[in-house]
């Protein structure tokens, strides 16, 4: 959106979208599904390559039908796998690159409006990721 | 908790085959909820139980993962064609979570049993209304606004083949506010699928284009489940041989269920819709009376 046309009742309807809103938009969600798609394959891979030999297969599928720990679920958890080249923390990294990514989508919408000059939006796309914050704050304390 | 004791079924397969299963049903679930603006879970989650025999809460915290991927498999057709608009988005997300805090906070003090029951009423309702209103409407009908135009949620999107835009406008911004608050409310509260809710307040209350409608619910239902899957993720609920093969399988899905969108006609994408929903009742219905 140009600066002359950002008035309150300014039209919206076919304005060129900045580069800075392309980026963000399109391009962000795209590196973030490709990327996670790669380590997620390569995870995969990895977990098959070294599992098969050890345990016997259907253990493997039992520990998914019950309710076991025996994969990573911690950030530290996670980055010692992947240095050790553990497939499951792999793919989990995949996994939490997505689950950051609404995040990072809110975060550049605020960019975009910043961009765009236009305050209203700046602050309500700040309020979104605030309750965002809020809700894993709120959820931690219960959970 | 009950722990569900694995039965032949699910231990006759080998692991790559577990999660070969796994991610061909996921494909089905992407394409789905991304032309739907839903996550995908009211698919997942049975099929992960009851078929395949996996513990509830990892087909939960698969879910989660299921509704993100859909969201971002889906941005870039979405963006490009414009269904999703950021504004509007943004607008209601202020009020969606909002409500889910509300629903988590109000979890253990209200007795869910009847809401079940209550909100299956609700979405029998909406499906009829959706189904009743196929026609498109031209945008002289539209009556005015004012937050809406203040705030300039009025936009166009793109329809696939012409590649023309198709200009709208939005009304009773006001009420499509308070109801995606009663929306997030109740499913932070039932533990449902936001975008089931999410679509027929943007359909019924704002009067949007069917597709912009799922095509900004796919934007916001990822907001909405990021929110939360920390929480899973921190509880160990996100398991890599489930989660992984949903991922990957929805995020596919995801690109293409969008491209479908583009292409298929409103009425057609309504009708899909109108069936979901009424399944989805069926399922709180059973839920409730149980």
């Amino acid at each position: 959106m140009t600066a002359e046309g950002s008035g309150p009742t300014g039209p919206v309807g076919d304005e060129e979208r900045s580069d800075l809103a392309r980026l963000i938009t399109v391009v962000l969600p795209r590196v973030s599904a490709v990327l996670s798609l790669a380590l997620i394959f390569l995870g995969m891979v990895l977990s098959f390559a070294h599992r098969q030999t050890e345990v016997p297969p259907s253990d493997v599928v039992r520990g998914m039908t019950e309710v076991t720990v025996a994969f990573p679920h911690s950030l530290p958890a996670v980055a010692r796998g992947v240095r050790g080249g553990d497939g499951p923390a792999v793919v989990m990294t995949g996994i939490l690159l997505l689950l950051v990514t609404p995040a990072l989508r809110v975060a550049g919408a605020i960019l975009t409006f910043a961009h765009e000059r236009d305050r209203t939006f700046v602050l309500v796309s700040c309020l979104v990721l605030a309750l965002l914050v809020l809700s894993l704050l709120v959820g931690r304390a219960g959970g | 908790m009950a722990k569900v004791a694995s039965r032949d079924k699910a231990s006759d397969m080998t692991v790559l085959q577990f999660a070969l299963v796994v991610f061909a049903i996921s494909v089905g679930a992407g394409v789905l909820g991304s032309l739907l603006g839903v996550g995908g879970g009211i698919v997942i989650v049975p099929i992960l139980t009851l078929l395949l025999d996996v513990e509830i809460r990892y087909a939960i915290g698969a879910t989660i993962v299921s509704v993100i991927a859909t969201s971002i498999g889906a941005a870039g057709d979405d963006t490009r064609q414009r269904r999703t608009n950021l504004r509007i988005a943004m607008f209601l997300c202020t009020a969606s979570t909002a409500g889910a805090l509300t629903g988590a906070y109000l979890t253990g003090v209200i007795v869910s049993r009847w809401l079940y029951v209550l909100f299956s009423g609700v979405m029998v309702l909406s499906a009829v209304a959706m189904f009743r209103k196929r026609a498109p409407r031209t945008a002289s009908e539209a009556r005015p606004d004012r937050t809406a135009d203040r705030l300039r949620l009025h936009d166009s999107y793109v329809e696939a083949p012409s590649e023309a835009p198709v200009p709208y406008r939005i009304v009773g911004s006001g009420l499509g506010f308070v109801l995606m608050y009663v929306a997030g409310t109740m499913s932070g509260l039932l533990g449902i699928g936001s975008g089931i809710l999410k679509v027929p307040t943007m359909d019924l209350a704002m009067r949007l284009p069917i597709k912009v409608s799922t095509g900004t619910s796919n934007f916001m239902i990822g907001i909405t489940a990021a929110a939360t899957a920390g929480v899973y993720f921190a509880r160990g609920q996100i398991n890599p041989f489930i989660a992984g093969p949903v991922a990957a399988g929805v995020l596919i899905g995801a690109a293409g269920g969008a491209r479908l969108l583009g292409r298929l006609h409103s009425s057609a994408v309504r009708a899909v819709f109108v069936v979901v929903l009424l399944w989805a009742a069926a399922q709180m219905l059973l839920r409730g009376l149980r």
